[in-house]
Formats: C-alpha cells, structure tokens, sequence
C-alpha cells in the first residue's frame, strides 16, 4: 500500500538518536505511564464474559425501544416541524462533541468509548429510567405537598436526583467494561462530559416536540424554534457541565488503581452537581417575585457553573498534562524535541496559544500549530511497541513538519 | 486481567477468564457492578412508578372554588373532586403565574382544561386539535359538532369522541385571541348526576374579558 511506502520511505530523516542517549530512567517511567493509565489501548467491544456488556446492551435496546415509542407519539402530530429543529440541534451536538473531544487532548480516550457514553445518555439513563422515575418522583410531589408547591419546587427536587444518578451510574458500566482504560479522573470527567451530551440531545428533542405543541399545535416550527434557541443558549450549563462534575466526584468516591479513593471530595462534586442542577430547575420559584430578572439570574448561574466545571476540569487535567509530558520526557532527552515544544504540548490552551503566538510569520505561527499536533500523534503512536514502524513514522512526521 | 481488559495487541490471552473465577460463563469480578447498575435502573423504572401507583391524590377542591390557568381563564370544577393537576385561584405559581392545564377527577371521570393563544374560531381549534389528535391516534371525534356557549358568554363548540373504555366530548372555546380545550373523559356509562356537575363547569368557564 502507498502508505506503507510512504512509511518506510529510506530518505526521511527518524528523528531518533541511538537508544543509549536516552535514560533508562526516563523509558521506565514511561512504561509505568502506559501501564498505569491505559493510554493508547483499545476497547474491546464484544465482550461475553463481562456481566457489564449484557447490562450495557440491553438497557440501551430497552432504552432505544422506549424512545422510539415515546418520541413517536410526542412528535407525530408536528414532525417536519420537530424534524427541522432537530437538524439544527445535530449541528450543536456536533459542536460540544466536538469541543469535548478537543478537551482530552492529552491520552485520548477511544473513540468507541466515547460512543459508548454517549449512547447511554442518549437512550438508557434518559429513556429507561429518567423519565420513568421523573414522571413518578413529580407525581408523589404532587399527591403529598399539593399541585402548587409541586409546580414551584418539585421539577428541582427531582431531576437533580434521577437524572444524574441515570447518567453517572453509566460510568460504572463503562468502567466495568474498560477497567484499564477508565483509569484517571480526567477519564470521568471526560465519560461524564460524553454521557451528559447523549442526555441533552435527546431532552432537547423531547423538548422542542413537547413546546411544539403550545398553544394547541398552531405555530409548531415557532415554538420549538423558540425553546430551541433557549436551550442552545443555556446548554453550556447544561447536563454536560453537570454529569462531568458528577462523574469526576463519583470516581473519585471509588477510586481506582490509579486514583486513591477520595470519598469527601467525591461525595462534595456529587453534590455540587445536583445542587446547581437543582437551582437551574428551581430558579423560577427561587427568584419569586424578582422574576422580572430572570435572563440576569440565568447569566449569574450559568457564569457559576461554568466557573465550576472549568475548575473541576484544571483539577482533573493536571496529572494527564504531567503522564503525557514523562510520555514525551524521553523524546526530548533524545533531541527530537526541544523543552519549549514539550511545555506546549502538555500545557493549557493559554499556554499553546503563547507558544504558536511567539512565531513570528503566520506561515510560522501556522506550522507551529501542525507541529503540536504531529506531537500529539507521536504521543498516541508511542504506546504501541507492537508497531515500531508506526512509532518511528510519527517521530519522521514531527520532523517533516518542524523542517517544512 | 479481567475479561473486560482490553488489549494493544488484541491476542486470545488477553481476554482470558480463568476458569475459577467465573460464575456461569461470566467474569465473577464483573457480576456486582453490573447488578448494581441493573438493579438501580429497576428501581427507577418500575420500582418509583410503582410506589407512585400506590399513593392516592390528596388535595381535592373546596366547595365554591374556582382554578385559575394561563391566559386569565377561570372555572369552577365540581366541588369535592380530586385536583391531579393545576392550582387554585390564589395559588399561582412562583412570579405570580398560572400553569396553562388543570384536570380534575372523579374515580375514572376526569376534566382537563388547557389554555393557549389561538387566533381563529372555535371550530378551527376544534379542528386544530382533531388534526393533533389524529396523529396520535386517540380521541378520535364523531362528525356531530355541536355550539355551546358559557355562562359568561363565551362561544365554543363541542364533539363526541368514544374509544373501546370511555365515552367523552371535547370543548373547544375562543375568545380574544385565547383558545381554551375541555377534554371529558367518563366510563361508558356515565351517571346523570355526574354529567350535570360536567355541564355545570363547562358552562362556568370564563375567559378574562371576554363574554357579555
């Protein structure tokens, strides 16, 4: 094949040095970083003897069979309407998955993982158990404490509760079926972020078919236009900020081989999540009278919660930036990389920027950045001894690039 | 390794299950997570519904009382009957609002009133609302439509539907650009007396403004 070739090409540069010039010390404490986090390895899909797999799938199945059933008669009577507003939300899934991903730039985690995650959000925890405890759990409310304290309080009192706990208990499944895999609490973090966009997506269109009904169905493409664009616009602090934190705070009350067991701040985050759930969905009976107000007090929340999940994601990305710079530590002893590059790679997007930024030209600026990413091909490359060729292609590609 | 381990290198070895750490062909260590994954979804599926099932409305209508929806509409259900959803005049919701449906209840008799803006007359919001449920395929109306009007004056139309467990009519009122829809769902039998109390809070629907 033309890549293999290209692979092998005798006249390109490696970019490696004679494997004496390297520490011993350095390769070691990379091997323990691929032994310990599971970086680079794949998820396996089928997976029979695992009691998680069988759960997994047939609770998505069950899930899925739900969905179907419910979204039909919910959209049936407007569904161009429903079905035009819902191309829109695709575009917006795609964007925040888009953006999830670029957010674990350091050991990525597998692709099929990922789905896996979103998956459950999207079908399981939304279709087989929320919306069954939610309708329950509203109901109870409202036969105990009166239709009218249920209508200010009881939607803040419920979802917090069944719609994280719906999420988040799909991070035990995907634990249970990557266990070498799941192993940081960025992993959660990440997984959490995944499950929660699978959920919104499928709110957001239960949503949009519900509103389109308002108002005896007359304007369906307006009202679902309209709760569309609201959703869009306080999505940010939405179920994707919220299961994140949740499933950080729920690892960390596990623990894994990787991760020691942190019950106080896992119990904290959990908390921390349904209780700026809770405010979101109880903040119209919380403002009261103040109502007037309201876009201000959904600006301060949304700027809290953003605040929040940004602190939690510093706090779970420090020691994937510190595994992937004793990834690269030995590329940089062995003069393919040069310390600066290695800062930029394992740093914030700050301190990317500053680096692309400190190249003079924008053809400079530009390689700059190819050269950040070729890095990070060479990083996931480097976990697979069993493809050496690869490894040294990746090495020969930083070098292409750094030339160019 | 566990049987959930997964592999850089994909070989059989690494997705082996030691024969003595297996319970009927699963991965042993793999059994408590997904049970209780298992069965915290059946909790949450069955088991909340279920106990919802077993608890009784409570809060029932005072005698005299009117509930108040959206759109500055009013009516006054029959007294002593169950509220299962909307308020009580007076109760509006946090910021001084009505929830724009209420039903009410008698064993298997029920009321539900819906608001919304609707410009047209009551027979396109019949219509409107025939369409929608057509879609879903219930309560499909038999051709007979019939003018009611209120007490207060308001203008409305109203059509039988009967499906294979209940008899039942559906109200169409409009007036001021606010559109109001009665759905009466009863047995197939259903009691003169009961049918009276359902006349009496059809005609007592009142729409702020609106009516002579």
């Amino acid at each position: 094949m033309r890549l293999n070739l290209f692979r092998r090409d005798p006249e390109r540069t490696t970019g490696t040095v004679a494997a004496s010039a390297v520490p011993t010390e350095l390769e070691q404490a990379r091997t323990a970083v691929f032994e310990r986090s599971g970086w680079g390895l794949r998820m396996e899909l089928f997976q029979p003897r695992n009691a998680a797999f069988w759960v997994f799938w047939g609770l998505v199945i069950a899930g899925t069979w739900n969905a179907i059933t419910i979204l039909q008669s919910a959209v049936a009577p407007f569904a161009s309407a429903v079905a035009t507003n819902s191309l829109v939300l695709v575009l917006y899934a795609a964007l925040f998955w888009w953006a999830t991903r670029a957010m674990d730039r350091y050991s990525t985690l597998p692709i099929s993982l990922v789905v896996h995650a979103f998956l459950w959000g999207a079908t399981a925890a939304t279709f087989f158990m929320a919306i069954y405890a939610n309708d329950a759990i509203l109901g109870l409310y409202g036969k105990t404490f009166g239709q009218r304290w249920a209508a200010d309080w009881a939607a803040g009192l419920t979802a917090p509760f069944t719609e994280e706990v719906s999420k988040g208990i799909g991070l035990v499944l995907l634990i249970t079926l990557a266990p070498r895999i799941v192993r940081t609490t960025f992993d959660a973090f990440i997984l959490g972020a995944f499950l929660g966009l699978g959920f919104q997506v499928v709110e957001d269109v239960l949503y949009v078919a519900q509103t389109s009904g308002v108002d005896f169905g007359a304007h369906p493409f307006l009202a679902g236009a309209e709760t569309l664009v609201v959703r869009m616009a306080t999505g940010v602090a939405g179920h994707i900020a919220y299961s994140a934190i949740f499933a950080t705070g729920l690892f960390l009350l596990a623990g894994s081989p990787v991760q020691r067991r942190r019950v106080g701040l896992g119990v904290g985050l959990m908390v921390l999540a349904m209780a700026m759930h809770g405010l979101w969905d109880d903040l119209g009976a919380l403002v009261g009278p103040l109502q007037a107000f309201n876009l201000v007090f959904i600006a301060i929340l949304t700027v809290i919660v953003v605040f929040v999940v940004f602190r939690v994601f510093r706090f779970a990305v420090r020691p994937e930036q510190e595994d992937l710079r004793t990834v690269l530590a030995p590329e940089v002893a062995a003069g393919l990389l040069s310390p600066d590059e290695l800062d930029a790679v394992v740093g914030s997007r700050k301190t990317r920027r500053r680096y692309v930024k400190a190249a003079g030209s924008r053809q400079e600026r530009r390689r700059r950045r190819v050269l950040l990413t070729a890095i990070h091909d060479l990083a996931e490359a480097l976990p697979h001894v069993d493809d050496p060729d690869h490894i040294v292609f990746t090495r020969q590609e930083v070098t292409r690039v750094r030339n160019t | 390794m566990t049987s959930a381990d997964t592999t850089r290198t994909g070989t059989r070895r690494h997705r082996w299950v030691p024969a003595d750490r297996r319970w009927w062909g699963l991965d042993r260590r793999t059994v408590l997570p997904a049970v209780i994954v298992l069965a915290t979804a059946a909790i949450m599926h069955w088991g909340v519904p279920w106990l919802n099932g077993q608890v009784s409305f409570s809060e029932t209508v005072p005698a005299g009382s009117t509930m108040s929806l959206k759109e500055d509409v009013e009516f006054t259900p029959p007294a002593g009957w169950g509220i299962s959803d909307g308020v009580l005049t007076g109760d509006a919701e946090a910021g001084g609002t009505y929830p724009a449906s209420a039903t009410v209840f008698d064993g298997t008799t029920s009321i539900t009133v819906r608001t919304g803006a609707f410009e047209g007359t009551p027979r396109a919001l019949l219509r409107q609302i025939e369409s929608t449920n057509a879609a879903t395929g219930t309560g499909a109306l038999r051709s007979t439509v019939t003018p009611v009007t209120t007490a207060s004056g308001v203008h409305g139309v109203i059509s039988e539907f009967r499906d294979v467990r209940n008899d039942g009519a559906i109200a169409a009122f409009v007036a001021d650009g606010v559109g109001v829809e009665v759905v009466i769902s009863t047995p197939n039998s259903t009691p003169t007396r009961t049918a009276t109390l359902i006349g009496q809070t059809l005609s007592s629907i009142t729409v702020e403004g609106a009516g002579s």
